[in-house]
């Protein structure tokens, strides 16, 4: 006997769904279900936000951030021409960032990390683009915002390495305690960190 | 103080459903070779570690024809299950499903004792690094000699490791393997600061179970893989790895020195006095996680009396860490005298019985 089965279109919506992250075959079914359904939903507008989006969305050409125009915001605003440059991994570390309030610079997104392991080599990193950059805007003061793991680490090495002979100071954002936690909690590395860098008061 | 009262096997290795309740103190499983007995201590040590002493593949305990084993048992208070249908596997602490590992793994420790022990003494140096690891992996508390921060290290260093071998392998320029300098030193160094610890403190409680199994003198000494801090140990190196295309210093390099009556042990050492001393190096560890811990281990001997003489099986049996419950096999007891809160069973035609 056939098992019943939804008809085809149906089928093909749950099968694009389920392509999405974080979406099992249960919630594509729901979320198609709903999509068809109910009355708050707007297919079509979805449909064409998606295409919208595509189609206007860059990434900027300098700084790696999403981009309406060949640069984006952040870098066509002036004020912070000549400021400093944060480095971060990706883009989507730019916000959170930019949410602090505490940075008035430029960002750069190198597109990854160095990852041998992973066969990523500088040759596969934003930082070709980087240089150039830094040799045309001069900003004045290069902080490394990178990851505390392995990776985040070597290519915070390395790229204080190639940006030396620039001229440009390289600074890193501070590693140690998170907020909150006391010396008694804190591993081994953390302390290690902590106490490497500590500062003058 | 936290016991294992009971032990249930489904689907695992040859038995098909084996139900075992070990006592508090020493229970000893006795019977013909093949019938599983160390199987048992597996299920002991899978069930509170999540890993076996024997195979690093879950999929060779799942008995044969089937598709899943799973384990249960009473550990002080808390019930622990393992269900494990390879590649995955469900762990629950009493009856609530645990998505990650660490709470878990807080529960029990062990200490595994087998004859590939041996190796110990004469074997690769990998083996004593594996040793000092599982005293590492196990400290309980906060700080500089925790469990956490050890197996972060440990982590961390193998991945920088590996990822600079390849670059040298590979031949990549200078900065790109200098790149790795210094994340690689750091958990090096909090690796070798805490290996050097390790046997400091292991090194008075070997000599003491050593000299109580056989009266001989036991001396064990950290041979560090590199001098601290390591990054200068990478400098001095620099050529050398550069032409042999490998890191050549670090904790990858270490090794534990092992003395016997002032004699280097590895080369000269007699079957009986290679057991002798990898059972003092195990309870060893064990001695030093109880007194970190606060609770002793469980101690799975498998076949430990080996061709040990009947003058060291006492002296053994009399050295077991008074508060630790351990579970021990071995082909027969002979004419062994057991201390008097022990317990025995005896795989017979019909399974496990107690004798
Ligand atoms: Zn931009």
């Amino acid at each position: 006997m056939a098992s019943l089965d939804y008809p085809e279109s149906f089928r093909e919506l749950v099968k694009q769904l389920r392509r999405l992250p974080g979406i099992g075959p249960r919630s594509a079914e729901r979320i198609a279900l709903w999509m068809l359904r109910s009355p708050d939903a707007k297919p079509d507008q979805l449909a064409g936000a998606i295409g919208r989006a595509r189609e206007t969305l860059h990434t900027c050409r300098l700084c790696g951030f999403f981009a309406e125009q060949e640069e984006c915001s952040l870098c066509r605003d002036t004020a912070r021409e000549g400021g400093e440059l944060c480095v971060v991994e990706t883009a989507t570390d730019i916000l959170p960032l930019e949410r602090t309030g505490v940075f008035r610079g430029r960002y750069h997104a190198l597109g990854g990390k160095l990852s041998p392991l992973d066969g990523v080599g500088p040759e596969h990193l934003r930082i070709g683009e980087l240089l150039e950059r830094l040799g045309q805007e001069r900003p004045k003061e290069v902080i490394l915002a990178l990851g505390a793991d392995v990776e985040g680490e070597a290519t915070a090495h390395y790229l204080a390495e190639m940006i030396a002979p620039t001229g440009v100071p390289v600074t890193r954002i501070a590693q140690g305690l998170p907020a909150g936690g006391g010396v008694e909690q804190a591993d081994q590395v953390t302390l290690h960190r902590a106490l490497a860098h500590r500062r003058a008061y | 103080m936290s016991r294992l009262s009971r032990l249930s096997l489904r689907g695992f290795r040859c038995f098909e459903s084996l139900e075992y309740e070990p006592g508090p103190r020493l229970s000893f499983l006795t019977g013909p070779n093949a019938r599983g007995k160390t199987s048992i201590l597996e299920a002991a040590c899978m069930l509170l570690r999540l890993r076996s002493p024997r195979t690093s593949e879950n999929r060779e305990m799942v008995r044969f024809g089937g598709e899943a084993f799973a384990l249960e048992g009473m550990f002080g208070e808390t019930r622990l299950s393992i269900t494990c249908t390879p590649p995955t596997r469900v762990l629950k602490l009493d009856g609530v499903v645990q998505a990650k590992p660490s709470e878990y793994l807080v529960q029990g420790r062990i200490v595994w004792f087998g004859s590939e022990d041996l190796l110990l003494v004469n074997g690769p140096a990998e083996r004593r690094r594996k040793l000092l690891d599982s005293a590492g992996l196990q400290l309980a508390g906060v700080g500089m000699t925790d469990a956490i921060s050890y197996a972060r290290n440990l982590k961390n260093y193998e991945r920088a490791l590996r990822s600079r071998n390849l670059l040298l392998r590979e031949g990549k320029p200078r900065a790109q393997i200098e790149a790795y300098d210094i994340p690689l030193s750091e958990s090096g160094d909090c690796l070798l600061e805490s290996r050097d610890a390790l046997v400091r403190a292991l090194a008075p409680l070997a000599s003491e179970a050593c000299r109580a199994i056989s009266g001989e003198s036991l001396e064990i000494s950290y041979l560090p893989g590199a001098s601290r801090p390591m990054k200068e140990a990478l400098e001095v190196s620099r050529s050398e790895e550069i032409r042999l295309r490998q890191t050549r210093v670090g904790p990858q390099r270490d090794d534990l020195g092992l003395q016997l009556d002032g004699i280097p042990a590895g080369s000269f050492a007699s079957e009986g006095q290679r057991r002798t001393i990898a059972l003092a190096l195990k309870l060893a560890v064990a001695g030093l996680l109880t007194r970190i811990n606060g609770v002793a281990p469980l101690l799975l001997l498998d076949d430990i009396f080996g061709e040990l003489d009947p003058g060291r099986r006492d002296a053994l049996l009399a050295g077991m860490p008074s508060d630790a419950q351990a579970i021990l096999t071995t082909a027969d007891l002979g004419g062994i005298v057991l201390p008097s809160d022990s317990q025995v069973h005896r795989f017979g035609e019909s399974g496990l019985e107690a004798a």
